[in-house]
């Protein structure tokens, strides 16, 4: 199977008033990105609490237009890139995926989870180890094995990258909206992993290995600058409740901070995110990568809904090493 | 009602006689590993046309410089040209099989002996010896634990037990295995940092080192899977764990295979009545209920 998104008629899906024209266009033309994104900060929120009621709300406050979604195919990817019993904070709770479906299926659409995990083969595992195989069959969900299936490729639209086209499996390709489902974390190359990094789970790891290692040979943030912008429509809804600071994506530490976000670029909230952790966006390398190309970074192009994030910030511990130690101006909250 | 393990290894039989040639889910396009599984899971229950079948499916995919591609194409990565390897050779020593099979075998292994991981900087970033070539998933790339010892499984089934990347393989997926027993993906420590085992990887460890070595960090790696069996596993880590174990065992001089039922009846129930969700795991795990007839550990002391 083979062929180019762009060309589908199913990706007309269209978010009010933000249409993702550099998605659309066949060339690395990047247009600057001049207009502000909407970003959705929900506080005090529980697993197991409203999170149906908080992401609607999050969507809505988003300009997400419900009606558009009637009878479109809505993949949810959640982050199971290593999941493990000891540490239920290192993924994607199964409450807020099933939140998630919860919603969209109200709005009629079609829903399934995907993901392919980056460190793990036996995916049934990684499912039952993250409780996530509990929650899709309790919600009647199916899940798309994104590591196995057949594939077809999609031309780099960003370009930063050596590889002139990706691999995406048939799910990915076949859906209207991927929605980027990560959980708020540190990442001890990148600084933090947030709703962009999240989508390095859409590549499959039948054309890529286990761990995703072509990815890695060929820039980690260009890589992820240029996943985002070849994969298609996005939006992201982000469990920042149970997080992880310290060595993550996967040792890391417990940190509460009770948040949900939500928007319609993915830039932006990753930029809200990285406020939040008390890093500063622009030394974020997939984030420097993605300004103006993706989203906007800058304070001034994002609009916040719901909570203000000033008022929530809370400085996440980050590894005391050199490529780390500029991400933040206060030399606090290190860790070795 | 509760299916028995003897109920569910003949179920599954007839499955896989009526469908050897199959893909990594029900429904999907045949793709080298669950076939190459498929291969050697017939062949382990004297299911020929199965085997035939399936060992056939590979050599029409063999490209022409030796690889077979995961997909079975000519688009790569090419790790499963190692499975193949195995699935011919086990076939053609079963049944003197085809001058054909030979032929694949060799070329395979040619293939496989072309290439190696890529080495990296010795560095205070990673745990691992860097410099051990071993096998990638993806021409280009560093070594990784899994490709690196199924191209052991291919070297050693295939006669080529001497060779020196066969030794390197074996050294590599020993300096992989975490300190504490088990293996992960390929990463030991990661900026001072010791990762977490896995099941299945560490399970591959075990079998690919089959016969080679005893004691120290495989026994470690051998208490981490029983210590494993009694939670929820997966069927394709439970099938690679009771092919670890019976591996482990294999110099004990009572094997006692009851230590999995309980194991067992709980993936089972997990499947549901019927179990026919996944092909491609079945085969795995009804390969693995030959315990010490599998195929795969049909190997001699290295």
């Amino acid at each position: 199977m083979t062929g180019n998104p762009n060309a589908s008629n199913r990706r007309k899906f269209i978010v009010t008033g933000s249409a993702i024209a550099a998605a659309t266009t066949a060339a690395a033309v990047w247009h600057e990105w001049s207009r502000s994104e909407p970003v959705f900060i929900a506080r005090n929120q529980r697993y197991g609490g409203q999170l149906v009621a908080t992401i609607r709300d999050g969507l809505l406050a988003c300009d997400l237009d419900p009606r558009s979604l009637r009878g479109k195919r809505v993949l949810l990817k959640p982050n199971l890139v290593e999941p493990s019993r000891q540490s239920p904070h290192m993924t994607t709770h199964p409450s807020v995926i099933q939140a998630a479906a919860e919603v969209f299926r109200e709005w009629g659409a079609e829903v399934s989870v995907g993901e392919g995990p980056g460190h793990v083969r036996d995916t049934e595992q990684a499912l039952m180890d993250s409780g996530v195989w509990e929650a899709l069959h309790d919600s009647q969900l199916v899940f798309e094995d994104l590591n196995y299936q057949e594939v077809g490729t999609v031309t780099n639209i960003g370009k930063t990258c050596r590889l002139p086209e990706f691999y995406f499996p048939r799910a990915v390709m076949e859906a209207d909206l991927i929605v980027s489902l990560p959980k708020m974390k540190t990442h001890h190359w990148m600084g933090m992993t947030g709703a962009l990094k999240n989508m390095y789970g859409v590549i499959p790891g039948i054309k890529y290995g286990w761990p995703k290692n072509v990815l890695h040979y060929n820039g980690i943030p260009q890589t992820v600058c240029d996943i985002n912008a070849s994969v298609g429509r996005t939006l992201t809804i982000v469990d920042a409740i149970d997080c992880m600071e310290g060595d993550g994506p996967i040792l890391g530490s417990l940190k509460q901070m009770g948040l949900m976000l939500v928007g319609t670029n993915l830039t932006a909230v990753d930029a809200t995110l990285a406020r939040l952790m008390d890093l500063e966006p622009e030394r974020i390398p997939y984030l420097a990568l993605a300004k103006e190309r993706l989203g906007p970074l800058a304070e001034s192009h994002i609009e916040q809904r719901g909570e203000a994030w000033q008022s929530l910030a809370s400085p996440f511990l980050i590894l005391d090493r050199d490529h780390l130690r500029n991400l933040r101006d206060a030399r606090t909250h290190f860790v070795t | 009602m509760m299916v028995t393990t003897a109920e569910w290894v003949k179920q599954q039989q007839i499955r896989l006689a009526a469908q050897p040639v199959l893909g990594y889910a029900l429904g999907q396009a045949p793709a080298a590993e669950p076939v190459a599984i498929s291969a050697l899971t017939a062949i382990g229950y004297d299911l020929r046309p199965a085997a035939e079948s399936a060992c056939k499916c590979l050599l029409a995919s063999q490209n022409a410089d030796g690889s077979v591609a995961t997909q079975l194409n000519d688009q790569g990565p090419f790790w499963t040209t190692s499975l193949a390897c195995v699935a011919w050779q086990k076939f053609g020593l079963k049944w003197d099989g085809p001058p054909a099979y030979r032929d694949a075998v060799r070329r395979g292994l040619d293939f496989l002996l072309s290439f190696g991981g890529e080495q990296i900087e010795p560095n205070d970033e990673v745990g691992h010896n860097t410099l051990l070539v071993g096998w990638p998933w993806v021409q280009g790339t560093h070594s990784w634990l899994e490709p690196t010892a199924f191209a052991l499984l291919a070297l050693r089934h295939c006669d080529q037990s001497a060779h020196p990347r066969a030794r390197e393989a074996a050294e590599l997926i020993m300096d992989r295995i975490l300190p504490g027993g088990g293996s992960n993906y390929g990463n030991t420590l990661v900026l001072g940092q010791r990762l977490r085992p896995h099941v299945q990887p560490s399970a591959i460890s075990l079998v690919a080192l089959h016969r080679i070595l005893r004691g120290g960090r495989l026994t470690s790696t051998a208490d981490y899977l029983r210590g494993e069996l009694h939670h929820p596993m997966g069927m394709l880590s439970l099938a690679w764990s009771l092919l670890a174990l019976t591996s482990a065992d294999w110099h004990t001089t009572q094997q006692d295979n009851a230590k999995f039922e309980a194991a067992l009846a709980k993936c089972f129930e997990r499947a549901g009545p019927s179990g026919s969700e996944n092909p491609h795991r079945q085969n795995l795990l009804l390969m693995a209920l030959l315990y010490r007839e599998s195929p795969l550990l049909d190997l001699p002391e290295f």
